[in-house]
């Protein structure tokens, strides 16, 4: 009996010890989650309209999956193509195998080779906001949440078609050629299919706003105004208003990189003219989209931006993967070829064999009532 | 129902080591947590003095900047001049102007791009509401992002007569301001949105974009970031322009590092504290708890009988333990030598209980204890055989259940307990009673008892002794009655020595007178019947003396037939005469080797007993025969007899039998059928003893209203028995003789038969005399003539003095009662003769000339 108190005693003490060892490491945030890093790769800046939204996203993403793997990692590319290579090289050097870009195609073009030239288990990154043609059709460690200009454009023109008027004035943003270039290239060709349809190209970096190239473009004569800018810049919505006083009749047709409640502030009554194509179908339509939209808003008491959505299901897909035990960039590619479809809570993903999306486009008629 | 379980003095230590150590830890932890608080509290309260400074600052410069706006916007157009405006510029980037609808109607830029152009309106944006509270003359603001460049601008407002003046600032302008007083006190300023949105900041390497928005908590000084591998805190700073619209980010690096050392201190301190409560733990158990164990062992050492303890001293720190230990081996020992007493004692005890058991069971006396009730508690071997019970069966039962009393009369003693034992008597006196078997045997007990008293002397039951005394009573009896007997027999000697001596003295007279010659016819008829008288007296005085002489078993040949014919004599004198009493001998001649004495008493008995079973009188025969008993016969007998001749002598009566079942116990001693005190049952046992002493046998057929018939077989002799004097020739001679006798008519009538005679007689009238005369005429006396009975010295004695002191004189014993041991000793160391009182005259010649004849 004494033996066995003597025991008891040990096991108190040996509890004891484990507690308090539990409680200094509690205290000194010791933390051995085995997480798998998961790089969020746009641009952090104070005051930017984008970054914040694609992190607080990651965020909000995590806050719902507790047990989730993942670990975020935010990187900076400040949207810019050398600094994005910079950082997705040394990254992948760290040992980060994951990557959510969510760059404009120049940035995403300009680092396609770090996984495709590179021995395909280093890394997997999934895009959320490319539509280069470059990264169409390839087979690589590239996934695009997102439709290619292609078949983004296609659509555009198939819808500017079945809108009255004759005279198309395409206000083509030169700041991002990366992306107008191939998009209003393919959108002309496209348009070529309806010969009744007249295209008056304007080449003019938006953010600029310059009135001497805008105003005589205005002046003259057109039914429909096409902003081919990207982006998210907040200055579409002030080339609106400046079309909306020229030509108060003319739909103002947007890109989906428009899809951004700060364009409203600018557009002023123009808003009510503005048609904006998107990935995503409006809130209204579609009850996913409007409860997440909520739910972010309620969480962070902003609106995200489209590319966010695209995060989250980015998010989602590699949960899937790593779930199923996929945990190097070769299996989890694997994973995604072979799955194709992905259904995520916000809509369907789905990859062709290249990992790219066909997926078609949403109007948007009512651009005030998305976003107020 | 288990019993309940204790938990030991190390785990209640153990416990309250943890729990002290674990409120502890708590208090400290929340100690630390307490100070760490107030130190955050304390440098948020002067941080947040550093963020109302940053708020003046802006306060200070914009201030400015609105009264000149509100100066322009009370002016009018006319004295707006370029260079009020360009003041303007150098603070605001753009200044509008608007209608009722907020459409812009005039501009005035900094650059000359801007997004803003006449006709823009800014109905349906952010702006409007903040446009549409402005009053008249007041200002108001908003940070909101420019409409004209995407980039952080500060918005004013202000309206003057019905139309809006719009001023805007570009933060970064602002920032810069801000920029160096933050970075030189490490204190990023935040210029954020309604919504959390950070618009501009001093630091945006820190790629802090929004803020959480629970203002409460920025309020409340528990806003934390991380940001820059930093940790901070947001505390809002106020500004009348901003609003709350500013937010400065106080680094945690002081505090964490306060934090941390307090957690490092914290954790040294749990540390120690568990090293020190472990050692103290260790040392309480080495110290207290160990040999507290040790304590336990050693009880559990003493309480197995094992007293070999430690040394007192060793491995003891404390002098109450020691003091304990020191108390503990005195105890131990005192237990020990208590103990050994105590082994010793109970060996004692064992080997007294063992004693009394032995006692008891070899005592020759029943025991029986009982409680205070009379329930049995012991009952001994003597008790098991008395009662016929075992002890088991008697133990726990009443004593009156299981031990019948009657009284010395017969009659049953009821509650025998209460009666006769458990009383306040005193423990030495005894009484008998009778106690009667479970097999109905009767056996005269002497009962003693004892109450047994416990240490305060309560009684708590009773000792109980039976001695069996029927045994010893037959024998009291049979020595009574022997001494009865005896005493008979010396009163019968007695009577018959005197009696002798008497007739001794008449047959004497009678002799002498007979010698007379002038004697007439008659006169001689007359002395012969004085001597014939004489002679049946003498025949019934020797009968007497027979009857009473005792010793031991003299074998000498008797005639059977002289022997009944004296029992016959004496029985027709003693019995009821209405009893008729007969005899017959087959032949004259049965003669057997024995002691006439005893089997006279033993045919006497025969009669007496016959007697008693005719108290009416009856018929009461002896008759003798002669049987031969061969081998197989006497291998058949259960006497041991010698295949030869036997003496049968059957003696007969007419009286009322002895029933069947008491036949086989007649000859048993102290067996009779007669009420107590009126037979002692010995006659037949004497009548048995002396046949089976001669070798004989006898046997018994009754018949219950018919008669009993006692057969005894005695091996005849073919001696011719004592010889009686073939003359009766008187034998004349010469001599001196000496003649000792205490009777004087002995005296007279002896001497004058010896001088008669022609012998010189000397007399004495006592053995004393007569060695005096022997030794006065020592050589002159040629014989002496003792009487054994006589006073101051009897012949026995006188006879050993003579002879010692003349071994070669002759003596002749004369006597009528004497012990016939005596005389055979007396004729082993040379007794010259002997004669029997009374004796005839040529009797006495006889004896005289044959003892003169030895040498």
């Amino acid at each position: 009996m004494m033996f066995n108190n003597y025991r008891r005693g040990r096991i108190w003490w040996v509890i004891a010890l484990i507690l308090i060892i539990s409680v200094i490491s509690v205290l000194v945030r010791f933390e051995s989650r085995p997480a798998i890093n998961v790089a969020i790769v746009t641009k952090l800046e104070s005051g930017t309209v984008v970054g914040s939204s694609e992190i607080n996203t990651a965020l909000f993403f995590l806050e719902n999956h507790p047990d989730c793997l993942i670990n975020i990692v935010k990187l900076n590319d400040n949207w810019d193509a050398t600094t994005s290579r910079e950082v997705v090289s040394r990254s992948i050097n760290n040992g980060i195998q994951f990557f959510i870009l969510s760059t404009p195609s120049s940035a995403a073009v300009a680092s396609l080779d770090l996984f495709t030239g590179r021995n395909d288990s280093q890394a997997l990154n999934i895009n959320t906001s490319a539509t280069t043609n470059a990264m169409s059709g390839l087979d690589d460690n590239s996934f695009r949440i997102v439709p290619d200009v292609s078949i983004e454009q296609q659509n555009i023109a198939s819808y500017i078609q079945t809108l009255p008027g004759q005279n198309i004035l395409v206000i083509q943003d030169s700041g991002n050629q990366s992306y107008t270039d191939p998009a209003f290239e393919t959108f002309s060709q496209e348009m070529q299919k309806f010969p009744d349809k007249v295209i008056k190209t304007v080449k003019t970096k938006v953010a600029d706003f310059d009135l001497t190239v805008l105003e005589p473009a205005f002046s003259e004569k057109y039914d429909i105004l096409y902003i081919l800018a990207g982006s998210y810049q907040q200055v579409i919505g002030n080339i609106a208003q400046f079309s909306l006083q020229h030509k108060p009749n003319a739909p103002i047709i947007v890109t989906p990189w428009a899809r951004t409640p700060s364009v409203l502030q600018t557009a002023g009554p123009a808003a009510e003219k503005i048609i904006l194509p998107s990935q995503f179908p409006s809130r209204f339509e579609d009850e996913k989209i409007r409860n997440f939209l909520e739910r972010f808003k309620k969480r962070f008491n902003y609106e995200p931006y489209s590319m966010s959505l695209g995060v989250y299901q980015a998010l989602e897909i590699l949960r899937k993967a790593f779930q199923s035990g996929h945990k190097t960039p070769e299996t989890v590619k694997k994973f995604l070829e072979e799955t194709k479809t992905f259904e995520t809570s916000l809509g369907k993903v789905d990859f062709d064999k290249f990992g790219d999306q066909v997926a078609p486009l949403y109007f948007i008629t009512s651009f005030r009532r998305e976003f107020e | 129902m288990t019993a309940k379980q204790h938990s030991t003095f190390q785990e209640y230590v153990f416990r309250l080591e943890v729990v002290s150590f674990v409120l502890t830890i708590g208090i400290l932890f929340f100690a630390t947590r307490f100070i760490t608080g107030e130190i955050q509290a304390n440098y948020v309260k002067i941080r947040q003095n550093d963020a109302r400074k940053i708020g003046i600052i802006l306060d200070g410069h914009l201030g400015k900047a609105n009264e000149e706006l509100t100066v322009f916007g009370s002016s009018s157009e006319e004295e707006r001049s370029s260079r009020i405006v360009r003041e303007l510029m150098v603070t605001f980037a753009d200044i509008y102007l608007l209608d009722k609808n907020l459409s812009v109607e005039h501009v005035y830029k900094k650059s000359m791009h801007s997004r803003i152009f006449k006709g823009f309106t800014f109905a349906g944006s952010e702006l409007e509401k903040l446009i549409s509270g402005s009053e008249d003359g007041k200002s108001i603001s908003s940070l909101v992002r420019g409409m004209e460049n995407d980039r952080p601008s500060l918005y004013l407002a202000q309206k003057h007569n019905g139309n809006w003046l719009l001023g805007r600032v570009d933060m970064s302008s602002i920032n810069q301001l801000v920029s160096q007083t933050a970075i030189f006190s490490d204190t990023p300023v935040l210029f954020l949105a309604h919504d959390g949105f950070v618009l501009a900041t001093t630091h945006p390497e820190l790629q802090l974009y929004s803020l959480d928005l629970n203002r409460e908590k920025i309020e409340q000084g528990k806003s934390y970031i991380e940001a820059g591998n930093r940790r901070w805190l947001a505390i809002m700073a106020r500004s009348d322009i901003f609003g709350k619209n500013i937010a400065v980010l106080v680094p945690l690096d002081l505090m964490n590092k306060t934090h941390n050392s307090l957690i490092i201190l914290f954790a040294l301190f749990v540390m120690i504290l568990l090293t020190v409560s472990i050692i103290k733990h260790r040392s309480l158990r080495a110290k207290i708890l160990q040999p507290l164990n040790s304590f336990t062992r050693q009880l559990s050492w003493v309480e197995k009988g094992d007293y070999q303890l430690p040394d007192e001293k060793s491995d003891l720190v404390f002098s109450e333990l020691i003091s304990l230990q020191s108390h503990f081996n005195t105890m131990a020992q005192s237990i020990k030598a208590r103990e050994e007493s105590l082994v010793n004692g109970r060996e004692e005890l064992r080997n007294e209980k063992e004693l009394l058991s032995v006692t008891l069971r070899s005592i020759g006396d029943a025991v029986i204890t009982t409680d205070i009730s009379g329930n049995i508690l012991t009952f001994n071997p003597v008790a098991e055989k008395l009662v016929c019970l075992d002890a088991a069966s008697a133990t726990g039962k009443p004593f009156d259940q299981i031990v019948s009393i009657t009284d010395l009369s017969g009659q049953p003693v009821n509650n025998a307990f209460l009666q006769l034992f458990a009383q306040e008597i005193t423990i030495e006196k005894s009484f008998e009673v009778f106690l009667v078997s479970r097999l109905k045997t009767r056996h005269r007990i002497t009962c003693s008892r004892s109450p047994m008293l416990n240490n305060e002397g309560e009684k708590i039951g009773f000792v109980i002794a039976f001695k069996d005394v029927t045994r010893e009573h037959e024998l009291h009896q049979q020595l009574m009655h022997t001494q009865k007997m005896d005493a008979i027999g010396q009163l019968a000697g007695g009577v018959a020595h005197d009696f002798n001596n008497m007739l001794g003295g008449i047959m004497g007279a009678a002799e002498l007178l007979k010698l007379d010659k002038n004697l007439s016819p008659q006169q001689e008829k007359t002395v012969n019947l004085i001597i014939q008288a004489s002679l049946r007296a003498v025949e019934l005085t020797s009968k007497l003396l027979t009857f009473g002489r005792k010793g031991k078993l003299v074998s000498t040949p008797i005639s059977i037939i002289k022997v009944i014919q004296d029992t016959i004599d004496l029985l027709s004198r003693t019995i009821d005469k209405r009893i008729t009493i007969l005899s017959s001998f087959e032949d004259n001649h049965c003669m057997v080797v024995g002691d006439d004495s005893q089997i006279q008493n033993a045919l006497l008995n025969l009669g007496i007993n016959a007697s008693h079973a005719m108290p009416t009188g009856g018929t009461l025969s002896f008759n003798v025969s002669k049987i031969f008993f061969d081998a197989e016969t006497c291998k058949l007998s259960p006497f041991s007899l010698n295949p030869g001749q036997f003496i049968a002598i059957e003696v007969k009566d007419s009286g009322c039998g002895i029933p069947p079942e008491n036949l086989a116990r007649i000859f048993e001693p102290f067996y009779t059928t007669r009420d107590p005190g009126k037979g002692t049952g010995l006659g037949l046992a004497a009548v048995y003893g002396t046949v089976r002493d001669h070798h004989g046998a006898i046997n018994v057929y009754s018949e219950v209203g018919i008669g009993t018939i006692f057969h005894i077989y005695l091996p005849a002799s073919d001696s011719e028995g004592t010889a009686v004097p073939a003359n009766e020739e008187i034998i004349t001679g010469k001599g001196r003789i000496l003649l000792t006798d205490d009777e004087e008519i002995i005296r007279i009538t002896a001497q004058m038969m010896l001088e008669s005679l022609g012998y010189e007689v000397l007399l004495a009238e006592n053995g004393a005399k007569a060695v005096e005369i022997i030794k006065q005429q020592k050589e002159r006396i040629d014989l002496v003539i003792l009487d054994m009975i006589m006073p101051v010295m009897n012949g026995k004695e006188a006879f050993r003095l003579i002879r010692e002191l003349y071994p070669d004189c002759r003596v002749v014993i004369s006597s009528g009662f004497h012990k016939s041991e005596d005389l055979e000793e007396m004729k082993k160391t040379g007794l010259a003769g002997y004669i029997r009182k009374p004796f005839r005259k040529y009797e006495l010649s006889q004896v005289v000339s044959e003892a003169l004849k030895k040498g």
